[in-house]
């Protein structure tokens, strides 16, 4: 009866303890129950850890159980743990009682829900010395729910913000089945630099197996801004990451992702990277003034983005490396240094449709088409400004229906280049039109149109190109070819010169038309030029050692009659006439008198 | 049909840029050349006519090495008389004009205008030749002059003038201009309907009863509400003309004159003469009396149309460097060269060494077509510019120190 009565008692006492939430006395060996101190030992053995489980709350120091709390339920607030916890632990800022200070890791043990929301609205996570004194917030098959709330570091002295490189910087992470999920949060200089036995940690990570949300957030200085590593069904929507000390946001491995209004800027490198997933599509991405590329894919094999935008990203706009059946569709991206869209790497078949991609000052490429890749078209859109409009240097590659203005050059073929075809190109302005390597092969243009070029229209020693319909025009040469071509159903001119063959060259051309303001086609010594069906006007119609040679109805004849230039010799030989006639009229009028020191008398 | 129109737009495309300064060059040479023609066909009159003659000469501020010279010439021509007017400030032509056998009269009232009118009045005979006092003149030049007048409806009567032992550019670049003038403009406005534009001041002939006819009208000269100091001599011509006399060029009459030889003093200079013509074409074209002579308001309309027309080229030239279109640049200046140079063919032909001024030509003729508008800007002003003389309150007054001092002393 006795032993019933001190059973009732305990368990009367343990119930009204768990109905009020409040904490029991510590055990007298303050030593945690087995599964805590494994806990500690499995996150590094931080200095303090607090363990959220579903029904306690165990508070460890230096691995040693200091007392334990018990809210009663799984879910457990921010506020409540700072209510109950000890100033030691969580602390409120005295003069702000919705800011509070974390001097603790958290971690969150299954089946439990950390909630952070506007109780708190700014959360201080100090920084520690050295990594175990660090704090964070992690778990697995848990929940962490912030809403409306800064989370944001300290550093160890308390003074200001921890700096990029503390070794206790704080992080937010969430590993296998758990959720995580940030609204209307701002989460800044959180993520470390990892040691030699621990790898680096983003600002927020949602691990392999993690799914959540993150809506109307920001993530700004954090190491990474946030990584999603093998996670599954997260949603992005109205993110920002920026100032990152690395890249701003990482999608490697995740499946299901959902991405609306994602924007990475000023990040130290790449604005948002992403890789080891299949068949992803994204949306709406926009990167500026990071200092690596905007948008960097590796990897990846059915990645779709539409409308990325990027802006003067140091890095280039987007950058593509062994992406099989990608596409970009209408990107749009400025760029002052590097590249607007880079494809390299083996294997590569990549699609560019319909993009805007403008350069300032730059010496890469608008599209750079790099060696090593399988196939790459680019259709549609246009390209200005750059030193290149588009680079190729890689194979099977075609260019159609797009427009390049005022790039150095428009189009360059280079490096060992094969099987490249242009069709429907119109290139304006610039020095070169479109230049062709002579390590390059079966090169095709078709329909292409340039005019305005300072220099060349069409500059090529590829061997074999052949050239059909279109326009081409250049300020001093129109065409200029330094190795065997064949152009059907071309239009040449508004240039000086309109065709000029290198020496040993061998041309033929069908229904040509050569218009050109001095020299209609110049070959030089050893060349042959057969021209079939064709015209060739100029003031000079044929010059150089060279061969021409016609066939079919092949004229050869000055420009257009320049009846301004008639008009001015009949005007001169008028003058000349009238001069005369006056002269004859006056002939035999006599020198006057004069004084002699008048001297202009004839 | 697509074909056919693209390759006529290549074609045009070839000339579009060029085309407008090809065209205007077109029509400018055609009016031109409809003056070059009837120009061509000019001949000085000659016949035996003779009408006593005296010489009026306002003098202030003259050479007196020049003036010497100037003074032989015209006692080396059969003139009944020479009458010198001279400023009283000037001293030094006075004690020139003290060695020669001529008329002087002492005038203390500043300006040329008055200068003329008092001379004219003291002369007795039918014609009077009102003379510049540089001005140099052949042994038989009043002879030459007296012919055109055997036409009872000739007024006034020019003569040819060069520029008077020219040194250096710009004095070649003005005996360019004078032949220019006399052997087209003149020319054509005397053989069309010998209605001469401008009777040059350095030696115009007028009939003297015409003179003291129009006198009143000539002093009291104004524009735009302002007195007209300088400009006499196209005040004269066009007075002449308005009242239905011919004015005629008789070339073979032929006088020196000097012309400045520094940039400063040709500028002022072709800037007082812009500003004289303007005020004196405009108001001509504006006229009644220009309707009976339609060649001369041609030439008028002609004249301040190519004010600025001929910056249009400059303007192309620089379109052309920009666009480093090297070749039209070779090809417009050489156009501007050699069409320049046919143009002034009757110099040339006289003096050849010119042909290698044209360039320099040329580019003055740009100048000076800016002068034009400036003048047209400032229309209004009056001032003469190298010498020291200006319309002040609507009174001619002497402008320099010196000047200003002597006369109040006198």
């Amino acid at each position: 009866m006795k032993t019933a009565y001190r059973f009732g008692a305990a368990a009367a006492a343990l119930s009204a303890v768990l109905a009020l939430g409040i904490e029991a006395a510590p055990p007298a060996a303050a030593i945690g129950a087995p599964e805590d101190t494994a806990a500690w030992e499995r996150t590094g053995r931080p200095d303090r850890l607090i363990v959220l489980r579903p029904r306690s709350v165990s508070l460890l120091s230096g691995g040693s159980l200091v007392r334990r709390l018990y809210p009663g339920t799984p879910s457990v607030s921010l506020s409540w743990l700072a209510a109950n916890a000890g100033r030691e632990w969580i602390s409120h800022e005295s003069g702000a009682p919705s800011t509070v200070r974390v001097h603790t890791a958290i971690l969150l043990a299954p089946d439990t829900i950390l909630r952070i929301d506007d109780r708190t609205k700014k959360v201080l996570l100090s920084a520690g010395r050295d990594a175990r004194s660090g704090t964070w917030i992690s778990g697995s098959r848990a929940s962490l729910d912030v809403d409306s709330t800064t989370l944001t570091s300290v550093a160890a002295d308390g003074a200001g913000p921890a700096p990029a490189n503390a070794p206790g910087r704080p992080y937010v992470s969430m590993g296998a089945g758990g959720r995580m999920d940030f609204r209307n949060a701002t989460v800044s200089g959180l993520g470390r630099v990892g040691e030699t036995t621990t790898a680096d940690q983003s600002g927020v990570t949602w691990a392999r197996g993690s799914t959540g949300s993150a809506t109307g957030s920001t993530f700004e200085g954090n190491y990474t801004g946030l990584r999603l590593a093998g996670s599954k069904d997260v949603t992005l929507k109205n993110v920002t990451a920026s100032g990152a000390t690395e890249d701003g946001v990482v999608l490697k491995g995740d499946q299901g992702t959902k991405v609306s209004e994602l924007s990475a800027d000023s990040n130290g490198r790449t604005g948002i990277a992403l890789g080891g997933t299949d068949d992803r599509t994204l949306t709406g991405l926009t990167t500026h003034d990071n200092d690596g590329a905007g948008i960097k894919a590796t990897l990846q094999s059915g990645l779709e983005l539409n409308s990325p935008t990027s802006r003067f990203d140091q890095g280039g706009g987007i950058d593509l490396t062994s992406c099989r059946q990608c596409i970009v569709r209408k990107a749009s991206v400025e760029s002052s240094s590097r590249a607007a869209v880079r494809v390299s790497g083996g294997e590569s078949t990549v699609s560019v449709r319909d993009s805007e991609l403008t350069g300032h000052n730059g010496s890469e490429p608008g599209i750079l088409l790099g060696e090593g890749i399988e196939s790459a078209t680019v259709s549609g859109g246009s390209v200005s400004g750059f030193d290149r409009g588009i680079g190729i240097t890689g194979s099977g590659v075609r260019i159609e229906h797009t427009s390049l203005s005022g790039n150095r050059t428009g189009i360059a073929i280079g490096g060992d280049a094969d099987q490249v075809a242009l069709h429907d190109v119109r290139v304006d302005g610039g020095e070169t039109g479109v230049l062709a390597s002579a390590t390059t092969r079966h090169i095709r243009l078709t329909d292409v149109r340039v005019t305005e070029a300072n220099r060349k229209g069409l500059a090529s020693s590829s061997p074999g190109l052949r050239v059909s319909g279109g326009t081409l025009a250049g300020g001093t040469t129109a065409v200029d070819l330094g190795a065997s071509a064949h152009l059907e159903k071309v239009a040449v001119g508004s240039s000086h010169r309109g065709m000029h063959l290198a020496q040993n060259v061998r041309a033929t051309g069908t229904s040509v038309d050569v218009l050109a303001e001095r020299q209609g086609v110049v070959a030089d010594a050893g060349s042959r030029l057969d021209l079939t069906d064709s015209r060739v006007r100029a003031p000079v119609a044929l010059d150089g050692d060279g061969e021409v040679k016609r066939h079919g109805k092949t004229e050869i004849t000055m420009p257009p009659f320049p009846w301004l230039g008639f008009a001015a010799l009949v005007a001169l030989a008028l003058a000349v006439v009238l001069q005369t006639l006056h002269h004859v009229r006056h002939r035999g009028t006599p020198r006057p008198k004069v004084a002699g020191h008048v001297e202009n008398t004839a | 049909m697509s074909a056919l129109l693209d390759t006529t737009l290549y074609d045009f495309r070839y000339y579009l840029v060029y085309l407008p300064l090809g065209i205007l060059g077109l029509v400018r040479w055609g009016c031109w050349l409809v003056r070059r023609a009837p120009a061509a066909l000019y001949r000085p009159v000659r016949n035996d006519f003779r009408l006593p003659l005296s010489i009026v000469v306002p003098v202030y501020q003259e050479d007196p090495e020049i003036f010497a010279h100037a003074i032989e010439s015209w006692l080396a021509n059969d003139v009944e008389e020479v009458v010198l007017v001279i400023d009283v400030t000037d001293h030094a032509c006075q004690e020139v004009a003290a060695r020669y056998p001529v008329t002087v009269v002492i005038t203390d009232v500043p300006g040329k205008r008055d200068a003329l009118r008092r001379g004219w009045e003291a002369c007795k005979t039918d014609l009077v030749a009102l003379v510049d006092s540089d001005t140099i003149w052949a042994e038989d030049v009043a002879a030459e002059v007296c012919k055109p007048f055997a036409d009872p409806e000739v007024g006034g009567v020019g003569t040819r003038q060069n520029v008077y032992n020219p040194r250096g550019f710009l004095q070649r670049v003005n005996d360019m201009y004078l032949d220019y003038r006399y052997f087209d403009e003149n020319a054509a406005q005397t053989a069309v309907g010998r209605a001469v534009s401008c009777l040059s001041g350095r030696t115009a002939v007028y009939r003297r009863e015409l003179l003291l006819e129009i006198s009143d009208e000539f002093m009291h000269e104004t524009f735009m509400g302002v007195p007209c100091m300088s400009g006499d001599d196209k005040r004269l011509t066009t007075l002449t003309l308005a009242r239905g006399h011919r004015t005629y060029m008789q070339r073979s009459a032929r006088v020196w004159s000097t012309f400045p030889g520094t940039w400063r003093i040709f500028m002022k200079q072709r800037l007082r003469w812009s500003r004289n013509t303007w005020r004196s074409d405009l108001r001509a074209l504006s006229s009644r009396w220009i309707r009976r002579h339609p060649f001369l308001a041609f030439t008028m309309a002609d004249k301040a149309v190519s004010s600025f027309t001929l910056l249009v080229a400059p303007f192309f030239m620089t379109y052309a460097i920009i666009r480093q279109d090297w070749f039209f640049v070779a090809c417009l200046a050489a156009w501007w060269w050699i069409s320049r140079a046919m143009k002034m063919l009757p110099h040339l032909v006289r003096r050849p060494s010119s042909f290698f001024l044209v360039p320099g030509f040329v580019l003055v003729s740009f100048v000076m077509a800016g002068v034009k508008i400036c003048a047209l800007l400032t229309i209004r002003r009056q001032r003469w510019l190298t010498r020291q003389v200006s319309v002040v309150n609507g009174v001619a007054v002497r402008t320099s120190p010196q000047a200003a001092g002597s006369e109040a002393g006198a």
